[in-house]
């Protein structure tokens, strides 16, 4: 009798079994997903760019291979909600769709400026699928959906491609990390910071003919575009190349990255700056806030077409000062835009809330009123160490 | 069965009769009583002044040597001692010289004396009769190994003569303290078995157990060492029967032998066998080989975690790739999963009877190759090479993936140098599979833990088999995961600065 009971209980917990199985063939790995507010509408534009394994796994060994599929299969649905838009996606997808491996997710400039990111945050945090890990992108001037729908050149997936130009490339920004979903919940949460995404532009020219694949992959593409500003979960306003060096210099989120154009006597200079160090230093000074930004680093000298003899250290200093100026005036741009826009764009808040925490307490409600008489100390110094393989640019009379 | 024990036993005790005075009678009813077999050899020797009879089986016995030990000396010393021999024909084997004899007063003792070997000599007038050892037919000759083979190291291996065993054991241990029992299971098959143990060395419990085991054995007959351990396994306790892992380290090798002895354990020899059976066995010491110890320790630890590693992917790789692909996805890097959903596509089975399907053919596979007639074997590797490799992938009955799943287990499961302890993985797999098929990760797991429990509860020879493991003990993990060098054993003779020491103390004093 124990026997039979033991077997019994065996065989529930094997027929019981396989519920939550899926076979790979029957998922649809979804790589990007892009929100969009339809314009006078409560609906949300929701895209899936969702893999077609056949066309874009590297080697098939079937014969007859699929390299002329498309890599990746794009589609659209609608709903009042997220998840009413994903069980809309059902009906077209003949899969599940498969929500951690998802590459990055696109927000529409019209979503971001008139709905805010809030909602997505709700669902992103709910949903045990997806990973909060993933990139995140404001669609600048376009709508996510036009994003997606663009075909990349060199990258058979559009989404990996889109990823590698963050975490590879890093863009021109040079950010060491990534931002990504977490990043911008964490600063959303905090009292003292607001989010920031970074920025995708469609840079295709205008009336490509979409049809001649050549044409498509030469005229047809997006690059990163500096950083959008948020408001507490709202779009705000975009900050231009050089604010945004400016703001992932005041954020501490620059390992290495190369200035192409500090200016000096007669030309320009190259430089690659690396084992950069950043802190602020907070102060009290007559009842106002005084930061002293300190940014310390390394560089090395990758081009110069500058009248100066390096070799002679006076003229040396100079190209120190110069590499210096540029980054100074690339902090200063970002801070100025914080006070155009009138809150804390750059997250000084966190600096003194670590630091001055009782005072914090006390000015956290009209923290900008403070912030605007707050003197903002810059103390730059990029030391450059190496001049590559010679001294002296190429000169004529040598 | 048991009728069956007690005639055998009934049938001998027949035979408990006192073998009478006259010569030609006593061969007559000895004959009859063996029934006349036709592979009895009888030589009469009857115009001698002492007759004898020489009796003995036909294939068991080399004829040559039976003839130059007893019957031309017999003969010999009849013509130049015949005044003493006629008074006193008991003398005649004391006057024979290098000829081991034992008298025999019964029948009984007659036969069974012979059907282990022996030739027995009837002499007449004496009363009874002799019997004379050592004149068995030779067997195979000492050859290399064939399954448990090193790179470097001693080419000898065990042959089925028991008394060959023997000596290959005894001239590797030259150690007065090593002892020999002989023991006989098996009441039709009388074979004997031999167990091997230092004296001083040997854990006394563990050899009386083995003793006690061997003797409450009760069985009609035992060709090989896998059934007696099977006989004198722990099926008695609880959860034993089911395991699938073998608590006895099976031994082709003299070296192996010899150095398990000088650890303190009991070999077990049985005859007709080249498999020896070594008891205590430790869960670990099946990942070690004779090799290690002729090999730098460094080398032999680095292959001793490459074997561990080998038979826990025989174990787990195709429940993983089950549990990972149906349950996990998310687990897998992005650009394989994309390339794993690939292979996938088109494929009509799910990923659980994919892999079950070519673990299967696999068995199938390995089988035949075992049992395959030496000549027609390439056959099954190119057959098996062409179907695992190729057709069913091009066939779209798998996926690519599956066949280097199936492959690296394959290969995995040959990696351990017990092929005893290898076929438990095997076994366990589909168990596995059908885990990791219904819950995933999580069955796996589970498995794993009843698995690990399971191990801890085992005892072999009362001896706990997960051992330097489960109970913790540090001083043999120097033998255990590493090999650790043997200096660090023998720490007295072999560091120079200890020597030294030891001199001057010398000197000093």
């Amino acid at each position: 009798m124990k026997r039979l009971l033991f077997l019994f209980l065996m065989l529930l917990s094997v027929s019981s079994g396989c519920g939550d199985k899926m076979e790979l063939d029957q998922l649809a790995i979804v790589v990007a997903m892009g929100v969009d507010q339809i314009k006078e509408s409560d609906d949300l534009e929701v895209s899936f760019q969702v893999i077609n394994p056949h066309g874009a796994s590297a080697r098939v060994a079937t014969e007859g291979g699929g390299s002329e599929d498309a890599s990746v299969y794009t589609f659209t649905t609608r709903g009042k909600t997220l998840v009413e838009a994903i069980d809309h996606a059902k009906n077209i997808a003949p899969r599940r769709l498969f929500f951690s491996h998802m590459y990055y997710m696109i927000v529409g400039e019209e979503f971001a400026r008139e709905t805010g990111i809030k909602r997505i945050f709700d669902f992103v945090e709910r949903d045990e699928q997806m990973r909060m890990q993933f990139l995140t992108f404001v669609a600048k001037e376009t709508t996510a959906k036009d994003l997606m729908s663009v075909f990349t050149p060199l990258d058979e997936n559009p989404a990996k491609s889109v990823r590698d130009r963050v975490r590879i490339a890093s863009g021109s920004l040079g950010i060491s990390g990534h931002i990504n979903l977490a990043d911008a919940i964490r600063a959303y949460v905090r009292e003292d910071h607001h989010p920031i995404l970074l920025g995708l532009k469609d840079i295709s020219s205008e009336g490509s003919d979409n049809t001649d694949i050549l044409k498509g992959i030469n005229e047809h593409s997006f690059s990163l575009d500096g950083l959008a500003v948020f408001k507490d979960d709202k779009l705000i306003d975009w900050m231009n190349t050089k604010e945004s060096q400016g703001w992932v210099f005041l954020n501490n989120m620059v390992k290495d990255r190369t200035i192409f154009d500090a200016k000096c006597e007669g030309g320009f200079a190259g430089v690659r700056i690396h084992s950069l160090n950043e802190s602020i230093e907070v102060n009290l000074k007559d009842n106002k806030p005084h930061f002293t930004v300190h940014l310390d680093g390394k560089g090395y000298l990758l081009e110069t077409s500058c009248d100066m003899n390096i070799s002679n250290p006076d003229d040396f200093k100079k190209l120190r000062l110069a590499v210096n100026n540029e980054l100074t005036e690339e902090i200063q741009l970002a801070i100025d835009k914080s006070m155009d826009l009138g809150f804390d764009v750059v997250g000084f808040s966190e600096w003194f809330h670590n630091q001055e925490p009782e005072k914090w307490k006390e000015w956290k409600e009209d923290w900008f009123s403070h912030l605007k008489e707050a003197e903002i100390e810059l103390n730059i110094d990029i030391d450059i160490t190496n001049t590559g393989m010679r001294y002296d640019a190429v000169n004529e009379d040598e | 069965m048991d009728k069956r024990n007690h005639d055998i036993e009934e049938t001998m005790s027949q035979f408990d009769q006192p073998l009478s005075d006259h010569l030609e009678t006593t061969v007559a009813q000895f004959l009859q009583y063996l029934g006349n077999s036709e592979d009895i050899e009888v030589a009469r020797f009857m115009d001698l002044p002492v007759p004898f009879v020489v009796v003995h089986f036909q294939a068991m016995n080399n004829e040559e040597m039976i003839s130059d030990m007893i019957n031309s000396p017999m003969i010999k010393i009849q013509n130049q001692q015949s005044d003493i021999l006629i008074k006193e024909p008991s003398l005649l084997f004391s006057k024979i010289e290098g000829t081991k004899s034992t008298p025999l007063q019964t029948y009984k003792d007659a036969i069974e004396n012979m059907i282990h070997g022996n030739v027995i000599v009837f002499v007449a007038g004496v009363g009874y009769a002799y019997a004379i050892s050592g004149l068995l037919v030779e067997t195979r000759n000492v050859d290399e190994p064939q399954n448990q083979t090193v790179i470097r190291g001693p080419k000898e291996g065990f042959v089925e003569n028991i008394n060959v065993n023997t000596s290959l054991i005894r001239r590797r241990v030259r150690n007065p303290q090593l002892r020999f029992k002989t023991m006989t299971v098996g009441r039709s098959t009388q074979t004997e078995i031999r167990l091997c143990y230092l004296e001083d060395e040997v854990d006394k419990k563990v050899l009386n157990e083995v003793i006690r085991r061997i003797e409450s054995v009760r069985t009609e007959e035992v060709y090989e060492s896998g059934m007696l351990e099977e006989l004198i396994d722990d099926y008695g306790r609880k959860h034993r029967w089911y395991s699938p892992f073998p608590v006895a380290q099976v031994v082709e090798r003299p070296d192996t032998v010899a150095s398990e002895v000088q650890e303190g354990k009991v070999a077990v020899i049985v005859d007709g066998t080249p498999f020896i059976i070594v008891y205590p066995m430790t869960f670990l010491a099946y990942f070690q080989a004779a090799e290690d110890y002729y090999q730098r320790f460094d080398f032999a630890s680095f292959i001793r975690i490459i074997r561990l590693g080998a038979y826990a992917i025989s174990l787990y790789l195709p429940s993983l790739y089950i549990a990972i692909t149906t349950f996990h996805p998310e687990l897998v890097a992005t650009d394989l999963l994309i390339n794993l959903a690939a292979q996938r596509e088109g494929i009509p089975f799910p990923a659980f009877i994919e892999t079950l399907l070519m673990e299967v053919i696999f068995e199938i596979l390995r089988e035949g190759g075992v049992r395959m007639p030496r000549t027609i074997g390439p056959a099954i590797s190119i057959v098996g090479a062409i179907v695992l490799g190729d057709s069913a992938v091009r066939a779209g009955l798998v996926s690519p993936a599956i066949v280097i799943v199936v492959s690296l287990t394959a290969i995995s499961s040959f990696v351990a140098p017990a092929y005893n302890f290898s076929i438990s993985a095997r076994i366990l797999r589909f168990i596995m599979m059908i885990c990791a098929a219904t819950t995933g990760l999580y069955g796996v797991m589970f498995f794993s833990t009843v698995l690990l429990i399971h191990l801890c509860s085992l005892e072999s020879m009362g001896k706990p088999f997960f051992s330097p493991i489960a109970p913790m003990n540090f001083k043999h993990h120097k033998d255990g995961f590493f090999r650790f060098p043997l200096w660090v054993k023998n720490v007295p003779f072999l560091r120079p600065w200890i020597q030294h020491k030891a001199k001057k103390e010398n000197t000093g004093s």
